[in-house]
């Protein structure tokens, strides 16, 4: 996605997560799916949200807004799950909704203030601007890292 | 050559493939040499077997591994030949020398340290069947590294006998460059033609004639008289043939050596005249001078050996140039087609799991079909059972693809048995039965190390030394026997030997002395055969070299219960132990009980239920807080509340209506587990939850169900274990005996 060597875009998809707007790398959403009752998982952690059927492969569902600590959100069926691909491994993400998807220029992309511990953990990668609306970009293996080295 | 290097990794991977096949072949000659039952195809198979072997690491280059193919092969061809007799002594020098062979392969393909002192060791070995051989036929020992001088010249009536054993003098020469050239040197006319399948096996006639040209001073033509029309040339099929004329001292056998690996690809005519001979001249009949200076030899272009597009004409004296050949082979070339196809095991694996969602599938479509109210007798339900028959076909169709027999395992463990039985001095006899019996591909992966660790230690610790044996008034040669056989729907694995049996006073007294078991207790023969499996306990006073680290049969076990195995022991004192495994046939798929808990739905596999009860509110005691036993027949089986110990709820008050299972992991344990509902027994296709996953305790798999859902297969073992070692629920990790 370069256009010319000071243009470098990404293209973003948006999603909506108690009331703020995340997005994610395009690149790393292979697709999105209705939400389904996914099979929970004995002692797993409050975040994992248990397993789904993607056709005939067993998939694990992280509920996104429990994972960043955002309050838990009213089931209704706009909610989705992203299905993200990060080193040959599928997981799912449960959103409340999608939103668009945009394309922004990196020059545009600004790293996350320090605000404090609720970003300590590095998940937000960076902040940006569309629209007049912020967009929190979202530091995918940093959400998928954390979750596997705690099921580990 | 132009072979890509990926190519040439492919064909070498194949080649290795293939070698396990050979090996098999060979080991499988010398088990039936060691019977006693052996014909004359015997030694020709083990021959061939170590024959290609070498032609195929000749082809790659593996220098020593060729070397020792070839030392072995020279043996067999002794053999072949009559000169030497099979006897214990020979066999057992040939039994070390396959598992040597197959040690060279298995280290050439993984880039190891190639074992050179053994390979000297069983070099030496041969050195010395060979003398033995040549003594008793009044010939002069040769040994390997330093060749005589004063050997006979090769002359005709030698070369004969050369072609008995062609390979011993060629090596013995190649080996050692200052044989003087006391031979009479002579001119030889070789006639070489490709057979049409020559170039599909990847050879190259330019590299046959290089190696010609080694053995002396080398002339050649081309004879292109074959060669077609452009427009009907197949670049595939061999046009030419060469004439080759070599002045050398070498003899007959030497130069078919060279063509050793192409035999049945190509015919070769080699005839030999005395002296030298006009190089400059090429001697052959007729036409064939002409040919020499034929545009295909003055022209070569990019090819070698003359390879030209032109076309010639049809000489008439070519003609007969090509007619006065013998044919050496006869046309026998494609030899019997087998019966069997190499296929990838992703390839398979694909196809399981297709025919895996196909199940799941149709489950699905018959789940959604009922609910459309038709008639179990209208065409569409009709149709529908058809397919699940199809389907369950077609299923065990192809986890037969991936069922093998047990052979190939059933050889490693014989080499363990040889290796074992030499390094303690016990004389073993090792037999197998049910070698045939197939298994999934995956569970006789898992058996390996199991095997190997059991039967090590059947010698070491069931088989007596000989002396003891003979005072027990047993035979002196101990026997361990490991069989294969498929019952009721599982394969059942026996390790026995007729050794003195488990010691179970020596046990015992272990058991204490480690604290495994309290210093009063009583305990029947079979629970102290058991106490074996524990965590930590080996009986040899000492730890031996084979068997004995501390990682005793509790490892075995617990491998074994991993892949949803389970192992029995029974011993009867101065006849033997056996150890009796039963293992699922397949890991793709498992006859499960579905079951619901707080509404969720589970799986079990049903193998481990061995009993169901309703229960009423008076079956359930509580012992302590929260304890809880069922009184069965007289007897308190400890048990668990699914529901609370996979977190789903907190412990049910009432245990009244529900349903207990007893779970049996080990014949004489039983724990049973609180489940709401029984929904149904079928069979699910097993879904791995690979590492990302958070796997709770008594977690084992997934699968999915008719109506898309995923289903959690669950572990009754490591449920069982682990709600035992956190505190709630049952109280022993090993329940309680079931059956009085």
């Amino acid at each position: 996605m370069t256009g010319t060597a000071n243009t470098a875009c990404i293209e973003l998809l948006t999603f909506q997560l108690a009331d703020q707007e995340y997005a994610f790398d395009i690149m790393s959403v292979r697709e999105i799916r209705g939400w389904t009752h996914a099979t929970p998982l004995p002692h797993a952690p409050p975040y994992t949200k248990g397993v789904i059927n993607l056709r005939g492969t067993v998939l694990p569902v992280i509920d996104l807004c429990c994972r960043l600590g955002l309050p838990a959100r009213v089931q209704n069926d706009r909610n989705v799950i992203i299905v993200v691909k990060t080193k040959d491994v599928k997981t799912g993400l449960l959103v409340d909704a999608v939103s668009d998807i945009v394309t922004v220029g990196v020059e545009n992309l600004q790293a996350p203030p320090h605000t404090g511990a609720t970003l300590a953990e590095g998940v937000i990668s960076a902040l940006t601007l569309v629209e007049g609306r912020m967009i929190r970009l979202l530091n995918l293996p940093a959400i998928l890292n954390t979750s596997g080295s705690v099921a580990a | 050559m132009s072979n890509h290097p990926d190519q040439m990794a492919d064909i070498r991977s194949t080649f290795f493939v293939e070698c396990e096949d050979l090996l098999e072949a060979l080991q499988d000659g010398l088990e039936t040499m060691a019977d006693g039952s052996e014909h004359a195809e015997t030694i020709n198979v083990m021959f061939r077997a170590v024959h290609s072997i070498k032609g195929g690491a000749g082809a790659f280059g593996l220098d020593r591994l060729v070397q020792f193919a070839h030392r072995f092969e020279t043996v067999l061809d002794d053999m072949r030949a009559g000169h030497l007799k099979v006897g214990s002594n020979v066999l057992k020098v040939l039994f070390q020398a396959a598992d040597h062979l197959s040690d060279l392969v298995w280290a050439s393909r993984s880039g190891d340290d190639l074992p050179d002192r053994e390979t000297a060791n069983l070099l030496a070995r041969f050195d010395r069947l060979s003398d033995d051989r040549r003594d008793s036929t009044c010939e002069q020992p040769v040994s390997c590294v330093k060749a005589p001088s004063s050997r006979p010249a090769p002359e005709a009536p030698t070369r004969t006998a050369a072609d008995a054993a062609p390979n011993r003098e060629n090596l013995q020469r190649h080996l050692d460059p200052d044989v003087p050239a006391s031979r009479i040197t002579g001119t030889y006319i070789i006639v070489f033609t490709p057979r049409s399948a020559f170039f599909e096996t990847g050879n190259e006639p330019s590299l046959l004639l290089q190696d010609l040209a080694q053995l002396g001073e080398i002339s050649v033509a081309c004879d292109a008289s074959r060669l077609p029309e452009l427009s009907r040339l197949s670049p595939e099929t061999p046009h030419l043939s060469w004439i080759v004329t070599l002045f050398s001292d070498v003899d007959e056998a030497e130069i078919k050596s060279i063509f050793e690996f192409v035999e049945d690809l190509c015919a070769v005519e080699v005839s030999y005249q005395p002296g030298a001979a006009a190089l400059s001249k090429p001697i052959v009949e007729g036409g064939c001078d002409k040919l020499a200076s034929s545009p295909a030899v003055d022209h070569p272009g990019d090819l070698p050996e003359g390879i030209t597009t032109e076309h010639l004409s049809k000489d008439s004296e070519a003609q007969d140039c090509k007619t006065s050949r013998t044919e050496k082979c006869p046309d026998t070339l494609p030899t019997a087609a087998t019966s069997m196809v190499r296929v990838d095991l992703d390839k398979i694996d694909k196809l399981v799991n297709l025919i895996g969602e196909l199940v799941i599938n149709q489950a699905m479509l018959s789940q959604s079909l009922e609910k459309t109210g038709l008639s179990p007798h209208s065409e569409a339900m009709n149709g529908l059972e058809e397919f699940q028959r199809l389907t369950r076909n077609i299923q065990d169709s192809v986890m037969m693809i991936r069922a093998q027999p047990v052979k190939s395992l059933f050889q490693r463990m014989s080499r363990i048995v040889r290796e074992a039985s030499a390094t303690l001095d016990k004389d073993v006899r090792f037999l197998s039965i049910g070698e045939t019996t197939e298994v999934d591909k995956t569970v006789i992966e898992h058996l390996v190390d199991p095997l190997t660790h059991m039967i090590r230690n059947a010698i070491d610790h069931g088989i007596e030394l000989p002396v003891q044996r003979r005072a027990a008034g047993k035979s002196p040669q101990g026997r361990v026997t490991l069989s294969a056989a498929h019952r009721s729907g599982r394969v059942v694995i026996e390790v026995s030997d007729d050794g003195a049996g488990i010691d179970r006073k020596k046990v015992m007294d272990i058991a204490r002395s480690k604290g495994l078991i309290p210093l009063d207790a009583e305990l029947s023969d079979a629970e102290i055969d058991n106490l074996l499996f524990l965590p930590g306990f080996s009986t040899a006073p000492s730890v031996s070299e084979l068997s004995g680290r501390g990682v005793g049969m509790d490892v075995v076990r617990t491998a074994i219960h991993e892949f949803g195995g389970r192992i029995t022991i029974t011993s009867n004192p101065g006849q033997g132990t056996t150890f009796s495994i039963s293992l699922p046939l397949t890991l793709a798929v498992l006859d499960g009980m579905v079951i619901e808990v707080a509404g969720e739905t589970l799986v079990l596999p049903l193998n481990l239920v061995v009993e169901t009860l309703t229960l009423a509110a008076k079956d359930v005691q509580t012992v302590g807080p929260e304890h809880r036993v069922i009184e069965l027949r007289r007897r308190f089986v400890p048990m668990i509340d699914l529901g609370e110990a996979l977190g789903y709820r907190s412990m049910r008050d009432n245990s009244e209506g529900a349903l207990a299972l007893f779970i049996a992991q080990e014949e004489d344990n039983c724990c049973a587990l609180l489940v709401d509902r029984i929904i149904d027994q079928r069979q699910v296709v097993i879904k791995g939850l690979d590492e990302s996953f958070h796997r709770g305790p008594g977690v084992a798999a997934a699968t999915i169900l008719g109506n898309g859902q995923i289903a959690l297969i669950l572990d009754p073992g490591d449920l069982i274990a682990s709600a035992a070692t956190s505190g709630t629920g049952a109280y022993p990790v090993h329940g309680v005996r079931l059956s009085a």
